[in-house]
């Protein structure tokens, strides 16, 4: 059974490099056309979790501090709306986890 | 002023003399990165660039013949019926070097000789009646896939069964190299498979593999174990000693392992550790890989154990 990574292919625990001099990747190729793709397994995919997408998005702390110091003096809620906004686009209900993704089409090529 | 002049160095016989004759690597057993005892399934390399041919199972382990004076070498290889797997399977005990494309398809057209010290355990193999070959596959394909690959034609030396030699005996095939080839690779082993009941029932010894130029089998050529070691990295590098992963970004850590040649292609990585660490695409070549574990970085050390790259035919 071969495994997809982002930059090889996984038999084992052999990273083979998709190089056509390297005889392991010569090997995959032969066996995929022999034995069919579905000796193949597609690359995980990592989704993230809110915990990651809202990091992400949230203002740095500089500007958060900054908000925070002119709704003081304001009495406005742009740091509060802006946190909010944030927290409603990433909802806890996205808990992230791994997929298999679908095999690229140069591999369907192969068989 | 006068200047001397040499067009040429001979020995006595005639023969050219002249250093880099040799196209096999690791003729003399020097080097076994992989191990010195193994057992194999269908062409798996056991001491470097030399291995089963396919669907060939056979053993191949160091031998040490430095105290026989009977051959002029410190190490052989013997190959041996291995195991009781074969008994089901057959064996033919094949032993085999591809030689790289750019190391021989210039003798395309040419004379070669092959030449190598063999020593049969029994005169007389009563599983087979065809005896034993020494052969050189010709394959007009650049760097074929050892274990795929059929020769375009071949070269062969016959060894009967009943007269095979029980004493150091160095045997030599001279033959013309088709014009097509683009690749030779040397093969020793028996032409019928049979099987065996016992491990190491039978066995042959062997070393001083030369294949060069011309009709004759000049004396071996001998190399330092350090250049011959060179040699056999730019197709298989172990390494033992760990690597500690160093952090260059706060979300992961990078492991950057520099061959010690550039390899002949993008090489087959494997390694041991203790944490799991991922193969980057960015960094990967002939000349080095560099492997990162993504992930928190505190805490204790992550580190690669062991290490190997496999570029062979």
């Amino acid at each position: 059974m071969y495994k997809l990574t982002e930059s090889s292919i996984l038999k084992d625990n052999m990273f083979i490099p998709k190089d056509p001099a390297n005889r392991h990747y010569q090997e995959f190729i032969a066996d995929v056309k022999e034995q069919g793709v579905g000796i193949v397994e597609g690359e995980d995919v990592i989704e993230p979790s809110y915990v990651e997408l809202r990091q992400a998005e949230y203002p740095d702390l500089t500007t958060q501090l900054d908000m925070q110091y002119w709704d003081s003096v304001n009495g406005t809620t742009t740091w509060q709306d802006a946190v909010d906004a944030v927290k409603a686009k990433y909802p806890k209900t996205i808990t992230g986890g791994t997929t298999v993704a679908e095999l690229p089409q140069w591999v369907k090529d192969l068989a | 002023m006068s200047v001397l002049q040499v067009n040429n160095i001979t020995d006595t016989g005639g023969s050219t003399l002249l250093g880099r004759r040799n196209a096999i690597i690791n003729g003399n057993f020097d080097v076994w990165q992989r191990g010195t005892a193994r057992t194999f399934v269908s062409a798996t390399y056991s001491a470097d660039r030399w291995a089963c041919g396919q669907f060939q199972q056979a053993g191949h382990e160091l031998l040490d013949v430095s105290a026989d004076t009977s051959v002029p070498f410190s190490n052989a290889m013997r190959v041996t019926s291995s195991s009781t797997a074969e008994a089901a399977a057959g064996t033919r005990m094949v032993l085999g070097q591809m030689v790289e494309s750019v190391n021989c398809s210039h003798l395309a057209g040419q004379e070669v000789t092959l030449s190598a010290w063999v020593k049969f355990s029994a005169a007389s193999y009563p599983e087979t009646s065809s005896g034993a070959y020494l052969q050189l596959y010709f394959y007009d394909a650049v760097n074929p896939n050892f274990n795929s690959t059929t020769p375009t034609s071949n070269g062969t030396l016959t060894l009967p069964n009943g007269s095979l030699p029980t004493t150091w005996t160095k045997i030599t095939l001279t033959v013309t190299v088709p014009t097509s080839t683009k690749t030779i690779a040397p093969r020793f082993g028996f032409f019928d498979a049979f099987s065996t009941t016992n491990n190491g029932d039978y066995f042959y010894d062997t070393t001083g593999w030369q294949l060069e130029a011309g009709s004759v089998a000049t004396p071996f050529e001998r190399r330092s174990v350090g250049e011959e070691l060179a040699l056999c990295q730019r197709y298989y590098f172990k390494e033992d000693v760990g690597y500690r992963a160093t952090s260059s970004r706060t979300d992961r850590m990078d492991v950057t392992i520099q061959y010690p040649v550039t390899m002949r292609a993008k090489p087959t990585t494997t390694y041991t550790s203790s944490v799991t660490f991922l193969a980057a695409i960015a960094f990967e070549s002939p000349q080095k890989m560099v492997l990162y574990y993504a992930g928190a970085i505190s805490g204790s050390d992550r580190t690669v154990d062991t290490f190997e790259a496999d570029a062979e035919l």
